[in-house]
């Protein structure tokens, strides 16, 4: 009864504080990749597989190491506390959907789609600004908020180049936009300033995965841009936000009809990813693992900072580290308790960012539980990823939590069914 | 067993996580230096009036005068009854016997010291809204009747509290016309417009101010009927001694200027002597930094001290298209305005006019929308039509001046 109480107990502390995190405002804003954890079947992982033995649904190269069709979606909240600030905040959104078929075990055919970054962002200027203005003085605060972001549609496929090797290749369409409104506010009023990104590139990635021994296993990745991520930004005219709902309507002043937006502006090349990525695994008896994964990142284009995010800056080089212990279920046992999946792992990252040199690292830890279930192996995975983030500037230190859901559904396809 | 309420404790661990998961969106506190929006002014004096005067024009006034001062003259107020149903033709029914009595009511807003005449015309015709001193000859009253002086003179209250006036103190001025009676129900002359006319009375200097029809209701000019209604039915025959009202259908005062100094230097306004200006402002698309945001426009035209007036209503608009003239006399005003909802207006206060200025015209200015072509200023017709204010844009100490506050990015 005791140890239920202090259960309840942290979970409550835990669950008081939702803010969101300063990372949504650098460059393209919160990459999903800089997630504690990708989506519910991974763990914290990308590339080892914590799915089911030898299966990761974001490492393509394993892909034909499914049995049947995969149709799995992957629902995510994420919220980040923030010291010395007490808000309430957090959102959540559809973390993953991919659709995965193999054939005949030797090679596989794969969609997704999922978040690539999320830009949302709100934040006030924590001080008021005196001018004089003839005959008065004119106090004024900023804010400024931020919406939209962009996805990540994946065309992957899989080939099993021998026992050992497999290897496969993902295409990446990155699309999406993003509104902003810079506001200025003072004499009950905000000057508001909406702009609108949006965003197009395309990302390849390699993959590879490779046997070693009967417990030893590598897993690699290499990603870079085809076409780095172009923007084309449109300034709209300001506007007095009379009513204050943040959107220029017949109510605010100049009508709507008489100004024009801005040219717009193309900027070509902002964003251009390299990830290198190489993990191990090994298994300690028939159905455990251990595992160890590594991503190096870097943006080639050195260049986010043009596009005015949220707080003018951006990562340029990111190392990330992970280790993690997997339970994988035993397919032939009849017991409930072998059906469930358990995963657990350690996650440290460390980001440089671009215009100042500031570093923004994370120490997280992830538990998750997974539950298979019929022969075809459908699946329920739940995810918690709890981390601390520090900054080197000013901003303040971040709790974040994750949680996320997922399902996968599986079922033999494009088999012709003999009539009754 | 120990296994199962392990898994039973991580359920409830991740059951209790979602069900107390919010979404919501506070925003975090931050430097925001990157926001480039940012406040700044423009003081423009550069401005520059150019008068001219017209044929005043004041019709659809809530209030009539009558009588003068030194440079205007209110000689004539008209005041007509149609031929509609609800007038005279009302009392062509078959059913009226007879009248008793037709009264003329007018009531003037103070107390009376010097009452005006009565005329009467069958056919003096005029126009509320065009009529002015330069339709009608000096010899206007020989065509018409006289009546005379009023004969009866009512020193009334008004306790009720309306909207406009609360408590106020007015005479009513009456006429017995029942003299007239056969000239204003001719039904032969289908032109017949009933008019008629105030003119002072023998002291022209007191000026009486006098409810028109779009004044203050019920205290319009009237008459007042009691007449005989006969009805029958059956075997028995009815008569009834009814108190009817015939309102005024359109009431004008025509005011003349006199001995006016038409001088380019007298920047000046007043609605009775059809004194206005247009007014040049230096501003243009280019005044302003590019996609600059007007927030607040401000401008301010000191007084002469010599006609200081406090309360007087002043309206300025912005001009629809320009005029090349050196005239300072029109008949008509050839100036138009684009109106509502750029003209704006406001009171005089201490010896200034601080106005709200058309800050949405200014910024149309400035994208290039519109051209600036001036500005005409005048008076409301709400003001005494008596009263007029001249400008000072020559004044070292507090020139005229336009204030721009805007925001940029």
């Amino acid at each position: 009864m005791l140890q239920t109480n202090k259960i309840i107990i942290l979970i409550f502390i835990f669950s008081l504080s939702y803010p969101q995190g300063y990372m949504n405002g650098l460059g393209l804003g919160y990459l999903n990749e800089n997630s504690g954890a990708l989506n519910s079947t991974n763990g914290s992982n990308k590339l080892i597989p914590t799915y089911q033995a030898r299966i990761s649904l974001s490492n393509p190269s394993t892909w034909y190491n499914l049995k049947y069709t995969h149709l799995s979606l992957a629902y995510s909240s994420y919220s980040a506390s923030i010291d010395g600030q007490s808000l309430l905040n957090g959102y959540s959104n559809i973390s993953s959907a991919i659709w995965i078929i193999p054939i005949k075990s030797k090679a596989a055919f794969g969609l997704s789609i999922e978040p690539y970054a999320d830009q949302r962002l709100s934040i006030e200027q924590n001080d008021t600004t005196y001018i004089d203005a003839f005959d008065r003085t004119i106090g004024t605060t900023k804010s400024l908020d931020q919406y939209g972001g962009l996805l990540k549609l994946r065309l992957g496929s899989s080939y099993a180049v021998h026992e050992r090797l497999g290897l496969g290749f993902a295409i990446d369409l990155l699309f999406g936009s993003s509104r902003k409104n810079e506001s200025l506010f003072f004499d009950a009023i905000s000057v508001v300033q909406t702009s609108q990104n949006r965003y197009s590139g395309l990302l390849s990635e390699l993959f590879f995965n490779y046997k070693f021994s009967e417990n030893i296993f590598a897993y690699g990745s290499v990603s870079k841009a085809i076409n780095p991520v172009d923007v084309l930004i449109t300034d709209r005219f300001l506007f007095d936000d009379v009513n204050l709902n943040g959107y220029h309507d017949p109510f605010d002043s100049p009508a709507i009809d008489s100004v024009d937006a801005s040219p717009e502006v193309r900027l070509v090349d902002v964003h251009n990813p390299l990830t290198y990525s190489i993990g191990l695994q090994t298994t300690i008896n028939q159905n455990k693992a251990l595992s160890i994964e590594y991503i190096a990142y870097s943006d080639e284009a050195g260049k986010l900072n043009l596009i005015n995010a949220g707080l003018n800056d951006y990562i340029e080089l990111s190392n990330h580290i992970s280790l993690s212990f997997t339970r994988f279920p035993k397919d032939l046992s009849t017991q409930v308790f072998d059906k469930f999946i358990f995963r657990a792992g350690a996650v440290f990252k460390d980001h440089e960012l671009g215009l100042t040199g500031n570093n923004i690292r994370e120490l997280g830890c992830l538990m998750g539980l997974g539950f298979k279930f019929k022969n075809v192996g459908n699946q329920i995975d739940l995810n918690l990823y709890l981390g601390n983030r520090t900054h080197s500037n000013n901003y303040h230190n971040e709790f974040i939590k994750q949680l996320q859901v997922g399902i996968s559904l599986a079922d033999l396809w494009f088999v012709k069914r003999r009539q009754k | 067993m120990k296994l199962l309420n392990s898994i039973l404790y991580l359920l409830v661990t991740f059951l209790f996580i979602i069900f107390s998961w919010n979404c919501s969106e506070e925003p975090i506190e931050n430097d925001l230096s990157n926001v480039n929006l940012k406040i700044d002014t423009l003081l423009i004096e550069d401005i520059s009036a150019n008068p001219y005067w017209i044929a005043p024009n004041l019709g659809l006034t809530d209030y009539l005068y009558v009588g003068r001062t030194t440079y205007l003259h209110s000689d004539y107020t008209f005041i007509s009854f149609s031929n509609n149903q609800y007038n005279w033709g009302a009392f062509l029914d078959s059913n009226i016997t007879s009248f008793d009595s037709l009264i003329f009511i007018i009531n003037i807003r103070d107390s009376l010291t010097n009452p005006p005449s009565l005329w009467y015309s069958a056919d003096s015709q005029f126009s509320e809204s065009k009529s002015t001193y330069l339709d009608f000859s000096e010899d206007i009253e020989s065509g018409m009747s006289f009546i005379g002086e009023p004969d009866t003179i009512l020193f009334k209250e008004d306790i009720t509290d309306n909207d406009t006036l609360k408590h106020f103190f007015y005479t009513e001025i009456r006429w017995d016309i029942m003299d007239l009676f056969d000239a204003i129900t001719d039904t032969i002359d289908t032109n017949i417009v009933r008019t008629f006319i105030l003119t002072p009375g023998s002291n022209d200097s007191t000026i009486l101010k006098i409810f028109s029809r779009e004044g203050l209701a019920n205290y319009g000019p009237k008459i007042r009927t009691v007449h005989r209604v006969t009805q029958t039915s059956n075997d028995s025959v009815m008569t009834d001694t009814i108190k009817g009202l015939l309102l005024a259908s359109s009431d004008k005062t025509i005011y003349e200027p006199i001995d006016l100094v038409k001088d380019p230097s007298n920047i000046g306004i007043g609605s009775g002597v059809g004194h206005q200006f247009i007014m040049s402002i230096n501003f243009d698309s280019l005044s302003l930094p590019d996609r600059a945001l007007i927030r607040e426009s401000i401008l301010t035209l000191p007084l002469d001290t010599t006609t200081i007036i406090d309360k007087f209503r002043v309206y300025i608009n912005p001009l629809e298209e320009g005029v090349d003239t050196s005239s300072l006399f029109f008949e008509e005003d050839p100036y138009s305005g684009v109106g509502f909802p750029y003209m704006v207006n406001n009171l005089t206060e201490n010896g200034i006019l601080e106005i709200e200025f058309v800050k949405k015209y200014l910024q149309n200015i400035s994208l290039g929308n519109e051209t600036n072509l001036g500005f005409k200023v005048f008076a409301s017709p709400l003001n005494d039509p008596f009263d007029f204010i001249r400008f000072n844009l020559n004044n070292i100490h507090n020139p005229p001046s336009l204030k721009i506050l805007y925001v940029t990015n």
